[in-house]
């Protein structure tokens, strides 16, 4: 009697596992023990998977939004705050690149600045915000300053900045994240995130690079 | 479906009260000091099944607030939601009616300032017309006309009784019970 | 049409309000808090002088001229919306607002919870919300009247979107030059 409700319960168990492969996450002990082959636990998918593995933009933002608030509790002035985020993105940055040179089947190594670049506008921004960076410019005035351009950056899609501190860009997150790839590529620059609003795009932020002078000269070599 | 109805006069005070399906959430009528008003189980035609009688040892004790105390709280609401409306709208006495997830309460004032509270469930249509009718045509005409029932106060004290006649009860319940959504 | 939305939080204090349109009598802000906490009282006594069992609180307002609309969140957040009687799909603007709110105020780290909200994103998209409901009624060019709360919107509406960049940085945006990817 009891034998046999045990094995139909595991049964529905298996069936669920079975039925349910991407899902996964809640269950780690019943998958594990019933359903080896399917463990789809976060933590144990395999790295190289990326479709349905993305995370919530909702998720995202209240993370963002409380990182925010603890940051802004322990700074002095904006320039301090805006440093600060540079910080926390660039620890992002230089993780995220491991992985996605890792994940890049036919990776190979950026050498030349514009190759980099191209790179950041298109797969970083890919696989960071889903989609691409909207474009990607060089300033007619300093030769060593690029600008990639994000119509609609994802990380302050919710974010008011109120009156009082409107000098704040909180893209400044994301040019740390730019700045570690740089660095990661032996780019050094020192990256920063301004708004710069058009018709339509209220939120439009510029990450503005400027790269060092060893850049430019081993540029001038490679020429 | 019609639940219960109200009747308040320019003082607050609740001078009528009179309810048909309350079954399960009966409360406590008047205790021996409250208005007698409500204890006057209907004597109308059809069912009296309906009708709430009184009954000195309330079943759910503690659970409910004595009718007295509900007929101040419905003041209140009605009241309070009566100068919001003249306060936001433009219009004098644009307060009709409001809906809960359980209930519909239909409001009507007189120029005299008297108020006219009824309540059906959600789905009701406006029933204010209804509590016009009840006004012109059972008040004024059972009470107002009646030399016998004093509807206003002396001194200060209700004079219920009068009030309550007999013929105004059956009247109301008799108009109530004709309605087509009494029941559905 | 739709007159006005009031935002009450879960302790009856109004920490919104903005009309839309002219149905209704302009009110001082102190009025408009006294009405936001008469609407929380009552609201909580209409659940408790139901004839019938487990009733909600005030869920529709019913007026000659106008209709007031609550819906509570389960986290006691009211919001209110005042709309002409013949305003259409209501439940799906009253989800809106709640989603708006929880876009932009809720994921808004500027902004504290339970306070009178101060989000430029939020009145921008509840405005634009809205006017594509107003705009259904045909030819009815109500001018958006200034609220209390509104002086953000007037302002963000009246600057042309000029790209301008900090004053540390150079002129650069109108002047970059594409690279042609």
């Amino acid at each position: 009697m009891s034998s046999s409700a045990s094995a139909t319960s595991r049964l529905s168990v298996m069936s669920m596992a079975a039925s349910l492969p991407s899902v996964g996450g809640y269950s780690s002990a019943a998958s594990s023990i019933y359903a080896k082959r399917n463990a789809t636990n976060i933590l144990e998918r395999h790295l190289n998977k990326t479709r349905g593995a993305e995370v919530s933009v909702n998720a995202f933002a209240f993370l963002f939004s409380e990182m925010l608030q603890y940051t802004q509790k322990r700074v002095n002035g904006i320039q301090d705050l805006e440093r600060k985020l540079n910080e926390l993105g660039y620890r992002v940055g230089i993780r995220a690149l491991d992985l996605l040179v890792w994940r890049d089947k036919n990776s190979k190594r950026e050498t030349r600045v514009l190759g980099m670049l191209y790179f950041i506008h298109t797969t970083v921004w890919k696989t960071m915000f889903g989609k691409q960076a909207d474009s990607l410019e060089k300033s007619t005035e300093n030769e060593d300053e690029y600008m990639i351009s994000d119509n609609d950056p994802m990380v302050s899609k919710f974010i008011s900045v109120p009156k009082d501190v409107s000098q704040l860009n909180c893209g400044a997150f994301m040019a740390g994240i730019v700045e570690a790839i740089m660095d990661g590529c032996q780019f050094p620059s020192r990256v920063t995130a301004h708004t710069v609003p058009i018709d339509g795009f209220p939120l439009r932020t510029t990450i503005l690079i400027k790269l060092d002078r060893e850049v430019l000269d081993r540029e001038e070599q490679l020429k | 479906m019609i639940y219960n109805m109200y009747i308040f006069d320019r003082h607050c005070q609740c001078i009528y009260y009179h309810d048909w399906h309350r079954g399960h959430t009966a409360k406590t009528a008047f205790d021996t000091h409250g208005d007698p008003l409500a204890s006057h189980p209907s004597g109308g035609g059809g069912g009296g099944s309906t009708t709430t009688t009184t009954t000195m040892t309330d079943p759910r004790q503690g659970m409910n607030m004595s009718l007295e105390e509900e007929g101040k709280l419905v003041y209140g609401v009605v009241y309070s939601l009566r100068n919001l409306v003249k306060k936001l709208g433009k219009s004098q006495d644009g307060f009709i009616a409001y809906r809960t997830s359980h209930y519909k309460l239909h409001y009507y004032e007189t120029l005299t300032g008297l108020k006219f509270v009824i309540n059906s469930d959600p789905n009701v249509e406006s029933l204010q017309q209804a509590l016009r009718q009840i006004y012109t045509q059972i008040y004024v005409e059972l009470v107002v006309k009646n030399p016998l029932a004093c509807a206003t106060i002396t001194n200060g004290q209700v004079n219920p009784e009068t009030m309550g006649a007999e013929g105004f009860r059956n009247g109301v319940d008799r108009f109530v019970r004709s309605l087509t959504m009494f029941d559905t | 049409m739709i007159f006005s939305i009031y935002i009450i939080n879960k302790a009856g204090g109004l920490v919104y309000n903005k009309d839309y349109s002219e149905g209704l009598s302009k009110l001082t802000s102190n009025e408009y808090l006294v009405l936001a906490g008469t609407f929380h009282g009552v609201h909580a006594i209409t659940s408790k002088i139901s004839p019938a069992p487990g009733s909600s609180g005030i869920e529709m307002l019913e007026t000659d001229t106008f209709r007031i609309h609550c819906f509570q969140t389960l986290t006691g957040t009211k919001f209110l919306l005042v709309a002409d009687p013949q305003q259409p799909s209501i439940d799906m603007i009253l989800k809106k607002i709640y989603e708006i709110y929880s876009d932009y105020t809720v994921k808004n780290p500027f902004q504290n919870p339970e306070m009178p909200i101060r989000s430029e994103q939020f009145d921008v998209h509840l405005l634009k919300m809205v006017k594509s409901f107003n705009g259904l009624v045909a030819n009815n060019s109500i001018p958006y009247n200034v609220g209390s709360n509104a002086g953000v919107n007037a302002s963000l509406q009246s600057q042309p979107h000029v790209p301008s960049l900090q004053p540390s940085l150079p002129n650069i945006a109108s002047s970059g030059q594409g690279l042609g990817f």
